[in-house]
């Protein structure tokens, strides 16, 4: 699903080295954490994987094709079959959860008739179903966190990437956040979380990949925070 | 198509002291286009009636073959059209003009001799026409009104050259103007724009309604700009025709309509090219 084979990403301006020579596989259906203190070059790889920027040197492949195979018109394509979730969740805040939820199938010209069936099968995914009318201001930041995971998920993509989800949301709001990724998970979509809450990887074990500084210094099929 | 028709409308409305200071400024920039070219249009006019005037006069001497000479003259390429008018009609001619003119040459003889009118090409041809005839054999003095007619055509064809400039100046400062105002609305549905890209909306798809917001502030401009010159137009040349008539003012509706019918047409294209170039820089700046 993404493999990365010596990937170094300089950003030009600073001169700083945000990945340093990574490689590395991540599965169909893994649930992956990308773990790091702030710099590490977590959100370095996210940006890369959805084409944000392109490797300094090294080569990137997202479902199978290069990322240099996107180009144009096909950047379009490859952010369809990738779900987005960050920490701020970028709801848009003059549409209720229903209409941020189908804001995603309308961007992707999806047909308006199979928007209903369809965004309420993603609500209902997180939780949030009997909240689809309500404004973000009216949710709760936890809320808010899985109305933006429907809005990544609803249009089936194969990944999903979620840049520290639980950044700004309290210990039990972050427990059921990832236990929504989980069930994403379940559903047969590969999931990369970048995240520094050590409490919730070591509560819920999965592969885990830490970067420093750039580089990848462990890969671990069991899990466990080790900075 | 109504979802990028209704967030238009709902970014114009969201900016709306943006959106009606771009109103305001093509508004004025397309009335000023408007009049500037309906200007030239009649200065184009009035170009070509003085053109269509511009006479070389022939007077020959007594005794002269004038038959003969009328050949000669029509046969040079410069003469459009050429009549021989004897001094008893150049007589006739000016006592219309000035009746004590008949009594004078009652006492004095017929002072008129007969003449040569020719009317030539283009204005420019005067000198050359009037240096041939006046070599011809039995012509006494050439007149073709040099100092006034150059002058006067040299006037109105900068006004003409300068009206034209100042066309081009005002289409340029309207794209920028409308280019500006797109951007503006872009910058406030920067976060928006950022989410779509990020969901894999394609860049015609974010662009629409920036150019149908463009297309919309052009058209607009353009049908107030109409409504407002129209009727000064028409007041004006209704005018100054009463005040100087010889001046070929154009009232014409079937002349001046498609003229004004041009203004908000224009304004649409102005609009769409300066959204197309505002949202395609954005969009670049974005990725």
């Amino acid at each position: 699903m993404i493999q990365l084979k010596s990937v170094s990403l300089e950003y030009p301006v600073t001169k700083t080295l945000a990945l340093d020579d990574v490689s590395l596989h991540i599965k169909k259906g893994e649930f992956v954490y990308l773990v790091g203190h702030s710099g590490a070059g977590k959100s370095s790889f996210m940006n890369l994987v959805i084409k944000r920027t392109l490797p300094t040197r090294g080569m990137v492949h997202v479902s199978g094709e290069p990322l240099t195979a996107y180009r144009g018109r096909r950047t379009a394509v490859l952010r369809r079959r990738i779900g987005m979730v960050f920490q701020d969740n970028l709801l848009l805040p003059h549409l209720n959860a229903y209409d941020n939820v189908a804001f995603a199938l309308r961007v992707t010209g999806v047909p308006q008739r199979e928007w209903t069936g369809r965004v309420a099968a993603a609500l209902r995914t997180v939780g949030m179903e009997h909240k689809k009318y309500a404004l973000p201001m009216q949710l709760s930041q936890g809320e808010q966190q899985r109305v933006a995971i429907a809005r990544a998920v609803v249009g089936d993509p194969p990944l999903l990437l979620a840049d520290e989800p639980t950044g700004n949301l309290d210990p039990e709001n972050s427990r059921e956040v990832l236990k929504v990724l989980q069930n994403v998970n379940l559903r047969g979509t590969t999931v990369l979380m970048a995240t520094h809450a050590r409490d919730l990887v070591e509560s819920f074990r999965h592969r885990t990949l830490t970067l420093r500084r750039g580089r990848l210094v462990r890969d671990d099929p069991y899990g466990g925070y080790a900075l | 198509m109504s979802y990028h028709f209704r967030q238009a409308l709902l970014a114009m409305r969201g900016n709306l002291t943006a959106t009606l200071a771009t109103l305001g400024t093509m508004t004025l920039t397309l009335l000023m286009l408007g009049f500037v070219v309906l200007l030239t249009q009649n200065v184009g006019r009035t170009l070509a009636q003085l053109e269509s005037q511009v006479e070389v006069a022939a007077f020959l001497r007594d005794g002269a073959d004038g038959a003969g000479l009328l050949t000669q003259v029509k046969a040079l390429p410069q003469v459009r059209e050429a009549v021989l008018v004897s001094k008893d009609q150049v007589l006739d001619e000016m006592t219309r003009d000035y009746p004590y003119a008949r009594d004078a040459a009652q006492l004095t003889g017929n002072p008129f001799p007969d003449t040569l009118r020719m009317k030539v090409e283009r204005v420019q041809d005067s000198t050359v026409v009037a240096a041939s005839v006046s070599r011809l054999s039995g012509v006494q003095d050439v007149e073709y009104g040099a100092g006034y007619v150059d002058q006067t055509v040299r006037t109105l064809s900068a006004v003409r050259g300068a009206g034209y400039v100042l066309v081009g100046l005002l289409l340029f400062g309207t794209l920028l103007n409308i280019l500006n105002a797109v951007r503006v609305a872009i910058y406030a549905r920067r976060n928006e724009i950022s989410v779509m890209r990020l969901l894999g909306a394609t860049r015609s798809f974010i662009r629409m309604p920036h150019l149908i917001e463009g297309v919309l502030l052009g058209l607009m401009a353009g049908i107030v700009a109409v409504a407002i010159l129209a009727p000064a137009y028409f007041q004006l040349a209704a005018r100054v025709q009463a005040l100087v008539p010889v001046l070929p003012i154009i009232s014409d509706p079937h002349v001046i309509w498609p003229i004004l019918a041009g203004m908000p047409l224009l304004g649409i294209l102005v609009g769409l090219i300066g959204s197309f170039f505002a949202t395609g820089r954005y969009l670049r700046e974005l990725e």
